[in-house]
């Protein structure tokens, strides 16, 4: 299994002496999607956000591509100029979209693609420039790669977000409920994005509440309730008959 | 009225100069100064935050004028230890008293300031440059001053403006900004309409200075107001509207 994308075993976390996550381990291998379901509380979010450390589990393992990293108990500050490097090295292979979008205001839409290669993989701007059109055109939003986040539609942001993460060229796309703070008619578009990565074989993990995306263009889904995943399996098995009342429950909701 | 502006108006201008120089380098300090301190300011180590505060509380706390004696005067009281740590010819000229006493009083409000616009920056432009593996200092220089800067930068303009005004006490310690010329023509003369010019000319200077202070914000905040950003070659010409665009 060490050559999985991703791989995270075991993981805990409590907020302010809420356990959120109790004990959660999955592992994405290349070309996996895996999309995440719950009800809202279930921990979707931070197990997302735990994966490239946003949030620091308070126990666990994360392995990426065979990397492991050193999960040491929580000790906030107390972790080494070292440990600082390797975590900020996984960071960059992980590319993460967020629900709001969280481009940075004061940069064009194509200086926000820009910014990661040039700053943090430290390529040349001309190549990055060049890629970053590259992938501007590719979610359609080439043509307003001189305007600036504030300017554009929510669909536009995200899928920029997107654009921006690509550019990173990361081995596994993360993604925190990327519609969910879209109007709906421009739901849509932005999913048509994440679809064609999927097809393309990106390997990606995805929480999300939209069910019939899921259900298409996973590989895997998991339903985690309560800080635990309670079911896990291939779109046709948890939508079609799904064993838990839970998500049984949860489904007829939608 | 206009033959004292005509007679004096060298000595005006001067005066000016001392201020608008007093008033330019202890602003240009001072935001040195209060960046380190202001992000120091908001870390989680108390043994950093505390000092800090207290320096905050008190030259935010007391008058201008009592810094300034307490720096000019007081120091007075030191000069025997002064001159032997060789600092005397620094506390004996009321020139860099006065520029210690601006620096630390901006400083300190300029903490406040910056504190302000560190803790508004949006958390979210934070987390994504944390997500893709920027590292602090990167996040700092790329996404959070540029942020916290624009933020603050209304107020940091005001208090650029009190300073200016502030540094008319300078004149008490002998030294002849605006207001001291002021007093030594008005001694000379003793013709009030002096005092009218003097005002005219801080009037003057801050209208100077907010328009200044206004174009650079319209500059920073350019991404705020433009549909798009001043056309660069690269720029493709926008032909195609893209589906689902709110005009």
């Amino acid at each position: 299994m060490s050559n999985a994308a991703l791989q995270v075993q075991d993981l805990h976390k409590t907020f302010a002496g809420i356990e959120v996550l109790k004990g959660v381990s999955l592992t994405a291998q290349k070309h996996d999607v895996i999309s995440i379901i719950g009800s809202s509380g279930s921990g979707k979010s931070t197990l997302l956000r735990c994966m490239n450390l946003l949030e620091f589990p308070d126990s666990g393992r994360l392995r990426v591509q065979g990397e492991e990293l050193e999960l040491t108990p929580n000790r906030h500050g107390g972790r080494s100029r070292r440990f600082q490097r390797q975590i900020e090295r996984v960071r960059s292979r992980l590319g993460m979209v967020f629900q709001s979008f969280n481009l940075w205001s004061h940069m064009t839409v194509l200086e926000n693609v820009m910014l990661g290669p040039c700053l943090v993989l430290g390529r040349n701007r001309t190549d990055v420039e060049a890629q970053a059109k590259k992938l501007l055109a590719r979610v359609g939003m080439l043509e307003k790669c001189q305007m600036y986040p504030d300017c554009l539609s929510g669909g536009q942001k995200q899928r920029v977000a997107i654009a921006r993460a690509l550019a990173m060229d990361p081995e596994v796309m993360l993604f925190d409920e990327p519609t969910s703070a879209l109007d709906p008619e421009l739901v849509g578009e932005v999913l048509k994005v994440i679809r064609e990565l999927a097809e393309e074989g990106r390997t990606m993990i995805m929480v999300t509440h939209e069910m019939r995306f899921a259900r298409e263009v996973s590989t895997q889904v998991v339903y985690l309730h309560q800080g635990r995943i309670e079911e896990q399996g291939s779109p046709e098995q948890l939508f079609s008959a799904p064993q838990s009342d839970n998500l049984r429950r949860l489904l007829a909701s939608q | 009225m206009m033959d004292i502006l005509m007679r004096f108006s060298s000595q005006l201008l001067s005066g000016a100069g001392l201020t608008l120089q007093l008033t330019a380098i202890a602003a240009l300090l001072a935001c040195a100064l209060a960046l380190p301190l202001a992000i120091a300011r908001c870390s989680d180590c108390a043994l950093l935050r505390w000092p800090i505060r207290l320096f905050v509380s008190f030259f935010r706390g007391t008058p201008l004028l009592a810094q300034l004696f307490l720096v000019y005067y007081g120091s007075g009281q030191f000069r025997a230890e002064l001159s032997q740590l060789g600092l005397w010819w620094f506390f004996r000229d009321p020139y860099y008293c006065a520029l210690l006493t601006f620096v630390l009083n901006s400083t300190a409000y300029q903490i406040e300031i910056l504190r302000g616009g560190l803790r508004a920056v949006p958390h979210g432009q934070v987390e994504a440059a944390v997500a893709m593996g920027l590292s602090r200092l990167q996040q700092y220089r790329k996404v959070i001053l540029p942020n916290a800067y624009r933020i603050a930068f209304p107020a940091l303009g005001n208090e650029i403006i009190l300073l200016l005004k502030g540094s008319a006490v300078v004149s008490v310690i002998t030294l002849f900004d605006v207001m001291g010329q002021t007093r030594r023509i008005f001694s000379q003369t003793f013709d009030l309409s002096v005092y009218l010019w003097a005002a005219v000319l801080y009037l003057l200077m801050t209208s100077a200075f907010v328009w200044f202070w206004r174009c650079l914000e319209r500059y920073l905040t350019r991404h705020q107001r433009l549909r798009q950003a001043p056309a660069t070659l690269t720029a493709p010409a926008a032909k195609r509207v893209s589906a689902g665009v709110s005009p």
